[in-house]
């Protein structure tokens, strides 16, 4: 199965709720998600979403200091955004229960001979 | 001032050292000789200078911010800033600005040609092959410099090289090859200058309509002070006194 369609709304979301926790910039967005296991996403993955988000308006960015010096982008959510994000929180959980369910009734009776 | 003469900008790509400034200076190279459309150059590279600058501090792996195919790498970064710049009315503006460019180009090839004869101008501009070469040849000329910043990417010097001998190679030739491709193709389109007044008023209506929209529709960056409420709280190294975000694992100054 492709993971990476199964990963690109996820990781909207999940980059969204980082955001949601007060402005902050490229580099530590990837640092919190390398933290948390997405240890695959550079950021050539990043930034494409980082602008598909602010295309629609659910973040917003300024230009800042960096402590080394030079101009650094920072990113804060909107209030669309944070909108955005409760849909997304709510159908998550939902599908995550939904799949759950069915993989544990179907699974469960072929005694994991998936695995 | 252009922020990349700027000493702000060349002390921090002096931060820059082995891997991460070697990939730099190929990323910059590419970035600043293929003159992509619709690109914010110092957007899209104050993002990833700051990247490297961060993960440099952290010591870590340059192919972990980039990925193993650093070109590849650096086309996403233009794909996704071009994309964030990317106006609606773009098409529009190409309607605009070709007839613009040909009308124009018609002109001043008609003074050239009658310069004792206003008023065969006056009566009617004439397309010629030159109106429609020019452009063209812009055209290819534009589409080389993009094809060899990307074949030579991994070669920072012969990457400038040929790209300036191309530059000089157009910009001493295209009079004389556009012209060589007037006689060549033989075209004489007559346009009444009424007409011809007419679709000048229109294109520059419609830019100038374009110009207001995007002014209001403005998405470029600009420098913003970090207000109270979001500022990144500060620590204080202990080793160098430097102040620095507390979100960061080491000091950025002195790597404490």
């Amino acid at each position: 199965m492709d993971n990476a369609q199964l990963l690109k709304g996820i990781l909207e979301g999940c980059i969204l709720s980082i955001i949601s926790g007060g402005e902050t910039y490229g580099y530590h967005i990837l640092s919190i998600l390398e933290k948390h296991g997405f240890t695959d996403i550079g950021e050539g993955t990043l930034y494409p979403v980082l602008t598909r988000l602010e295309n629609k308006g659910y973040i917003i960015c300024r230009i800042g200091k960096s402590p080394f010096g030079p101009r650094r982008k920072y990113y804060s959510i909107t209030d669309i955004g944070l909108k955005s994000l409760k849909e997304f929180i709510i159908s998550y959980e939902k599908i995550i229960k939904i799949s759950e369910s069915i993989i544990k009734e179907t699974l469960g009776g072929m005694n994991h001979e998936l695995f | 001032m252009n922020y990349f003469e700027s000493s702000e900008y060349k002390d921090a790509k002096c931060q820059l050292r082995d891997e991460y400034k070697i990939c730099y200076d190929k990323i910059e190279t590419y970035i600043q000789l293929a003159s992509i459309y619709g690109l914010h150059k110092e957007a899209c590279l104050i993002q990833i200078l700051d990247d490297f600058l961060s993960a440099q501090a952290e010591g870590k792996e340059l192919s972990k911010v980039t990925g193993p195919d650093y070109r590849k790498y650096c086309d996403t970064m233009i794909q996704a800033e071009r994309s964030r710049n990317r106006s609606k009315y773009e098409v529009m503006a190409y309607i605009a600005v070709i007839p613009l460019t040909v009308m124009l180009l018609s002109l001043f090839t008609s003074i050239l040609r009658n310069d004792d004869k206003l008023s065969s101008i006056t009566n009617q501009i004439i397309i010629g092959g030159f109106s429609i070469a020019f452009p063209v040849i812009y055209l290819i000329y534009y589409l080389i410099r993009q094809k060899t910043a990307k074949v030579l990417f991994n070669h920072v010097r012969a990457s400038k090289a040929v790209i300036t001998i191309v530059s000089v190679i157009f910009y001493g030739l295209i009079y004389l090859i556009s012209a060589v491709l007037d006689r060549a193709l033989n075209i004489a389109i007559p346009v009444p200058f009424p007409a011809f007044l007419i679709i000048i008023a229109l294109s520059l209506v419609l830019l100038t309509v374009l110009v207001i929209i995007e002014k209001k529709d403005n998405k470029q960056l600009r420098i913003v002070p970090e207000s109270e409420e979001t500022a990144i709280e500060q620590v204080i190294c202990p080793a160098c006194g430097n102040e620095y975000d507390m979100d960061y694992p080491k000091c950025p100054y002195c790597k404490n």
